[in-house]
């Protein structure tokens, strides 16, 4: 097989930077198209790549369609991207693609809404994303000034709008980003990438369960179906090509706020449908996510949390909970990942799960709600999801509209993944599988609004040279 | 079973009789379906052995399918040292997971694993294994000597299993509800866990009551113990409380969840294993008689180390597994650098054949005959490399010294006729009748 | 019930393509509430749709239904319902009479002279009537809420075998619902495929191993099998070998090809709006495709096995629901048309990249072996051995079909809130009222609620 070029990767893939607990996200607009082209051709010796450490801090890019077009590119290398990432995110098949309806809809996006609505980034002029990380306040502000005049200084760039997620909570272990809103530990199952050496601390049911090819998330390399997937090129030299795609990738932004008072009302009114003990409540929202506020997974420890099997990601389904009585079918982290039950046989159900895999780069932003608070404070929190994918409609369009957001999933009727899914106004329906008899907790309401999105490519190194037209 | 942890079912709380297709803990005349074949042929060691000679030397590596069969000695200790390629949880998790929830004889090499491991080695003293070699015998003369009034033993049912039992509630520190309550639920557990690969329905069923029965029995006994800890109780010593005790470190803090899977873990493989391994290494010392009279005399003597000796190597003749089950977790070669070198690929199955293994003649001089001062280093019946037994330390003085008390007995030979031969339900001997004259009195203080 | 298709291929007048697709496509924009053609009450008709397709001699409409019961009877009744928005939508097609003094039997002999049929007709559940499926759901809704009230709390706490009972006496205590504890079996077909499959395999195999007994031994049969076996033997490597050498051109075509499929397929897919119009409006969609059949005689009559093979293993395989390990497929049919193309109509529930992943993770063989005898200008994937590759190529396999793709304009669908899954599970529920059919009892069967 193909080394895997790290040095021209941008190191975004191969890690979440747990080390750099201060991250920016700048949206910015091309001004000046022959400055912004200079501007990225320099960017390209500073950018984060997959092979040097991650040093004092990082810096990754990524462009939108409009932004490519915006650096003047001309349209018929702009036609070989993929469709997605051409017609942008907020098409009306896409938001039905996506479920990004009723509040969750383009217009009413804080960022990349379509042209004409209050967007503050709209779609047409949200043009590159540049993300910065530093390990702390300090030098997160010293980055920012340097980068920004640089973006800036010469009128190449016109800065639009900054994301910020929160700091990382100041003990990170194992890599591990620590507690979404709802009280979740998040980010614990991540494909591991064959090729990067990570695969090589795997064994057993890890190493089968996680490791995906190369190519599913990295442009140039063959992908599930050991193919290569379709990539992006520039017309070369005696009428040959040139590729543009090569170590690059899809990445897809989206800023999803969590009404988390909303959650935990929700959660203490229909705990009852799993009990009236003490850990009812709990049990409950463990059902909802498909693992306990710890991680740990309902597959594996169905009655009650189990701390030591909070980072535990080798279980499937298949074996011991074919019917859900665990965690139940709808369950958020079962629709994300179905593991080994999408397919009567097992190791066939995990080769077929692991073509729509994503990788996950999200932060949180915004205060967390007090855990005494009875009321809700009215403050924008949530989480800025980040994730990757070398195939945006196999890939995280897949999760999002065949797993997630599927009525039918898994032989159901009438149910949203229960956390991300908009529920109808009459309220969303939600099944406990469980003997002897399932019970139907009703009346699920909407936690999760889609406030900003678009799709962006990741270049490699090569590929950012080759925009900049010094290749 | 959502809301239901400590849902209690009469089937089970209830008396032997009502578990519907689960036969009583003991009951000789058994509603027995007939074996399958490989059932049959997994029971007999002896036409194992036989197969064993010509599949070392022309298929020591015998790929069928998706199945590869490994008989030499170096080739399965290869196969079980390297658990990176030859993984086990996906032989063992999901059964796990059904029983008791993970525990690390279902677990690959981890973080979660060396943890959970290194905490359960912590809790083993070094002064345990007199006080488990003291409490063996009193219990087996005991056992024996009520037995051994009416002249006969059945060696599983009589000893082997209510002495592993009582060690469980003394040593490990889980008596259960009752004694006899406490072997149905292993004896279940274990019929759910290994022998039902079939996927009846009545075994499952009783396997996931008598799995929440033990689990809401936990619950409240590691409360209990808890409580009486905290009033700083010097009362029990035992592998649970020690468990409990060893959460006052974060080092070696399992979470309460965890207490009860690694409790209940160790004790639902301690019961039918050793009475198997008991039963096999009585059946065979009874097939080799000069070995038998010699290991009635140590027993006599009070050498129980001898006597540990005789029970090993009879053991090696019909280990407890004949082979050990691994999984294929990445392309691998066995036998590298060998003739028979052979490529496996990821998702087969490897059978590293432990029998086989110990009559392999490059291990073992004249593997044929019973010997019982060979050196122990090469014997596999505890199996080897990361997940050899845990309770090796335990079994190594319990099973001889079980052994033992029986070879104490007079006239002690196997039941004439068919009621001598050792009857299997599963992998797991169900009755091995004994014909004893009278227990003679320990020639050892215990 | 016995589940049929028509397929109603009609060429439409000059000039009439855009007004016709217009109407269809406002009556196909409301089509549950629509009064022209009232399909939404027409209890007969499980899916339908209309599309322009290219044809030899220019545009044709094509209008599919997937029906119960016989092709005449459904338009008969269609006539009575909506005879004037027919007459509206074939006004715009050649040699339609227009309807004169209400006098329907024109327009019907029209309408079914121009049937084509399908040449593989594929229905997931097949005996299950429109009515039977709509019943079944409101069955298992009925006994959902059931459960669900507050007064049945304490079956919670019982044993499934009470909570069976309890639901069967409630059900018999409800007139509206008590039906479901009637018997309705399905055809005998449908209930015993194997029973058929022994039946037709049995005297097939029995000659072949007649044969064979009278090629070894000696007699006077001897030569005679002998040479029949010598000629089946070597029709089958002639066959081989003319697909192989087929399969041969087919790559040096595509090694000569001017422009590569990536850019042909890119400069298509600005198109792909027109489809998406529709898709992915709820949770089923419809596929319309059609390719050209390669020239020659061979790839015709290699289609056309092929094509007769699916139809007898979908007919025959005992394991209903599915189509070679695809479990969304409702109705799904190939039609080859007489200017040599091949009309591919499909009703399925989710996406279209879901359907399209199916086909290459589960059934690429079957679909390959299909469409390989077919070419569009993306191309069908390299394939070999009539079976192999082929549809494995995803991107452009996919880039194949998308490009085969035609605008649904008007579709619709009985029930588009029921999975294939959901109706076999209702299925399943009905049946198991008077005895739990499962093999865990009913256990299993309180699971499907």
């Amino acid at each position: 097989m193909t080394q895997l070029e790290r040095e021209d990767v941008q190191g975004l893939v191969f890690s979440g930077y747990a080390a750099m607990h201060e991250a920016r996200y700048l949206f910015y607009e091309v001004a000046d198209p022959a400055g912004a082209r200079r501007w990225l051709g320099e960017l390209a010796a500073r950018v984060t790549t997959g092979s040097a450490g991650e040093g004092a801090h990082c810096t990754n890019v990524a462009l939108t369609h409009r932004g490519l077009a915006a650096l003047g590119l001309d349209p018929e290398p702009l036609s070989t991207f993929a469709p997605p990432f051409q017609e942008g995110m907020t098409t009306p098949y896409r938001q039905r693609v996506l479920g990004d309806v009723g509040p969750s809809a383009p217009d009413m996006w804080a960022w990349g809404g379509p042209p004409g609505s209050d967007s503050s980034a709209p779609e047409d002029r949200l043009h590159v994303l540049l993300l910065l990380f530093a390990p702390d306040g300090g030098a997160m502000d010293s980055l920012l000034d340097a980068e920004m005049s640089r973006a800036t200084g010469e009128g190449a760039l016109r800065h639009l709008q900054t994301l910020q997620p929160e700091p990382l909570p100041g003990t990170i272990s194992a890599g591990k980003f620590g507690v979404e809103h709802f009280g979740f530990a998040d980010g614990m199952s991540q494909p591991v990438i064959q090729g990067t050496g990570q695969e090589d601390e795997l064994a057993g049911e890890q190493a089968r369960r996680h490791v995906v090819a190369t190519g599913e998330f990295v442009l140039g390399y063959p992908n599930g179906y050991g193919e290569l997937t379709p990539s992006p090129w520039l017309p070369g030299p005696d009428s040959g090509k040139v590729d543009l795609g090569r170590n690059g990738t899809y990445l897809v932004v989206r800023q999803l706020k969590q009404d988390v008072h909303g959650f935990r009302e929700l959660v203490r009114r229909l705990a009852g449908t799993v009990g009236d003990d003490a850990d009812a409540e709990a049990r409950f929202a463990a059902k909802l996510v498909g693992r306990w506020y710890s991680g740990a997974p309902l597959a594996r420890t169905p009655h009650r949390d189990d701390v030591d099997l909070a980072t535990d990601n080798a279980f499937g389904y298949a074996e011991v909970d074919p019917y859900g009585e665990r965690c139940p079918l709808g369950a958020h982290i079962r629709r994300a990942n179905p593991r080994d039950s999408t397919a009567p046989e097992r190791a066939r159900a995990l080769e077929l799960t692991n073509l729509h895999r994503i990788l996950r780069r999200g932060r949180v932003y915004g205060p967390g709600l007090p855990d005494a608070a009875t009321e809700d404070d009215l403050v924008e929190r949530g989480l800025i999801f980040i994730c990757m994918s070398a195939n945006i409609e196999r890939q995280f369009e897949f999760v999002q509209q065949t797993w997630c957001n599927n009525p039918k999933f898994s032989g159901l009727y009438e149910e949203q993944d229960p956390v991300l899914g908009t529920p109808p106004p009459e309220g969303g329906l939600f099944t406990v599988q469980g003997s002897p008899f399932a019970t139907r907790a009703r009346g699920l309401t909407n936690f999760v609004t889609v406030r900003g999105g678009a799709y962006f490519f990741l270049p490699g190194v090569r590929g950012l040279l080759s925009l900049a037209g010094r290749s | 079973m959502i809301g239901s942890s400590v849902r209690q079912s009469p089937a089970v709380s209830g008396t032997a009789e009502a578990v519907p297709g689960v036969r009583r803990a003991k009951d000789t005349t058994p509603r027995r379906r007939s074996p399958s074949l490989a059932a049959r042929l997994a029971n007999n060691a002896f036409l194992l052995r036989l197969l064993a000679r010509p599949l070392r030397r022309f298929a020591p590596v015998l790929s069928i399918g998706r199945v590869v069969l490994v008989s030499r000695h170096a080739d399965v200790l290869d196969v079980l040292e390297r658990d990176g390629d030859f993984t086990i949880a996906e032989v063992n998790a999901a059964t796990m997971d059904r029983i008791d929830g993970p525990f690390i004889l279902g677990m690959d090499r981890s973080e979660q694993f060396t943890r959970e491991r290194t905490i359960l080695q912590s809790c083993v003293h070094p002064s345990d294994s007199e006080r488990i070699r003291t409490f063996v015998a009193a219990t087996a003369a005991q056992l024996v000597g009520a037995a051994a009034t009416q002249g006969r033993i059945d060696v599983v049912q009589d000893l082997a299993r209510p002495a592993a039992t009582r060690l469980v509630a003394s040593y490990f520190g889980v008596p259960g509800p009752d004694e006899v309550t406490m072997m149905r639920w292993m004896r279940v557990l274990f019929w759910e866990a290994f022998l039902n690969s079939g996927g009846d329905l009545a075994v499952r069923l009783c396997g996931e009551q008598a799995a929440a029965a033990l689990h809401a029995y936990l619950d409240e006994l590691i409360a209990a113990e808890r409580a009486g800890l905290d009033r700083g109780g010097e009362g029990r010593d035992t592998l649970l409380t020690r468990l409990i005790t060893a959460q006052a470190d974060p080092a070696t803090r399992l979470s309460d969840e965890g207490v009860r899977r690694n409790i209940a873990g160790v004790v639902v493989g301690a019961v039918d294993t050793t009475s198997k391994a008991t039963a096999h290494a009585v059946d065979q010392l009874l097939r080799h008689d000069g070995a038998l009279q010699a290991a009635q005399r140590a027993a006599r003597d009070g050498d129980v180390q001898v006597v540990a000796e005789y029970t090993f190597e009879a053991l090696r003749f019909n280990p407890l597994n004949p082979a050990l089950v691994r999984h294929v977790a990445r392309d691998a070669v066995i036998a590298e650098g060998t003739r028979h070198r052979r490529q496996v690929p990821a998702g087969h199955t490897v059978y590293a054949a432990v029998l086989p293994a110990m009559f392999d003649s490059a291990a073992f001089d004249d593997p044929n005959t019973f010997r019982h001062d060979r050196r122990p280093a090469a014997d596999l019946n505890f199996g080897y490399g990361m997940h050899s037994c845990f309770g090796l330390y335990v079994n190594r003085i319990q099973i001889p010294e079980l052994v033992a008390a029986l070879l104490r007995c007079d006239g002690l030979r196997r039941a004439p006729g068919r009621q001598g031969r050792m009857v299997y339900e599963g992998p797991f001997p169900d009755r091995l009748l004994v014909d004893v004259a009278g227990p003679v009195p320990t020639g050892r203080a215990v | 019930m016995r589940q049929a298709a028509f397929t109603i291929l009609t060429p439409v007048l000059p000039g009439h393509c855009t007004a016709l697709s217009e109407l269809l496509t406002s009556i196909g924009d409301a089509v549950v509430d629509d009064q022209r053609l009232g399909l939404s009450g027409l209890d007969r008709l499980h899916y339908a749709s209309f599309s322009i397709l290219p044809g030899g001699e220019g545009p044709r409409l094509a209008f599919e239904g997937n029906i119960d019961g016989s092709p005449s009877a459904f338009l008969e009744n269609l006539l009575d319902v909506s005879a004037s928005a027919i007459d509206d939508v074939y006004s715009h097609c050649a040699g339609y009479p227009p309807l004169a003094d209400g006098d329907r039997e024109p327009t019907l002999r029209y309408l079914l002279d121009r049937d084509i049929g399908a040449d593989t007709f594929f229905v997931a559940w097949p005996g299950h009537s429109l009515d039977m499926i709509r019943r079944e759901d409101e069955l298992r809704r009925w006994i959902q809420d059931f459960l669900d009230e507050p007064e049945q709390a304490s079956l919670r706490r019982s044993d499934p075998e009470n909570v069976h009972r309890a639901v069967v006496e409630a059900v018999r205590d409800d007139p509206s619902i008590r039906w479901a504890l009637e018997a309705e079996p399905l055809p005998f077909l449908v209930r015993h495929p194997r029973t058929v499959l022994v039946l037709l395999a049995a005297p097939a195999l029995a000659g072949l191993v007649a044969i064979v007994v009278a090629a070894a031994r000696r007699g006077t049969a001897r030569r005679p099998a002998r040479l029949f076996l010598a000629t089946v033997a070597a029709a089958a490597a002639g066959a081989l070998a003319r697909l192989r050498a087929a399969e041969l051109a087919d790559d040096h075509r595509e090694r000569s090809r001017t422009t590569d499929w990536e850019t042909v397929y890119t400069a298509w897919s600005k198109n792909l709006s027109q489809f998406r119009h529709r898709e992915d409006a709820k949770g089923q969609n419809h596929l319309t495709s059609i390719a050209d059949i390669k020239p020659g005689l061979f790839r015709f009559v290699t289609l056309r096995t092929v094509l007769a093979v699916i139809r007898a293993v979908a007919t025959l395989s005992p394991v209903r629901g599915q189509l070679g390990g695809i479990t969304s497929i409702h109705f799904a049919r190939w039609v080859i048309t007489p200017d040599r193309r091949l009309i591919f109509l499909s009703n399925f529930d989710g996406s279209w990249e879901n359907y399209l992943g199916d086909f290459v993770d589960l059934a690429a063989r079957g679909l390959t072996a299909v469409w390989t005898n077919t070419h569009n200008d993306v191309g069908f994937p390299h394939t070999t051995w009539l079976v192999e590759q082929g549809a494995r190529d995803e991107a452009r396999f996919k880039a194949f079909a998308r490009r085969g793709m035609e605008p649904t304009l008007l579709w619709y669908s009985a029930y588009p809130g029921l999975s294939v899954a959901n109706i076999s599970n209702n299925r399943a529920i009905r049946e198991g009222l008077r005895r739990p059919q499962d093999a865990g009892g009913t256990e299993a069967w309180l699971r499907r609620l």
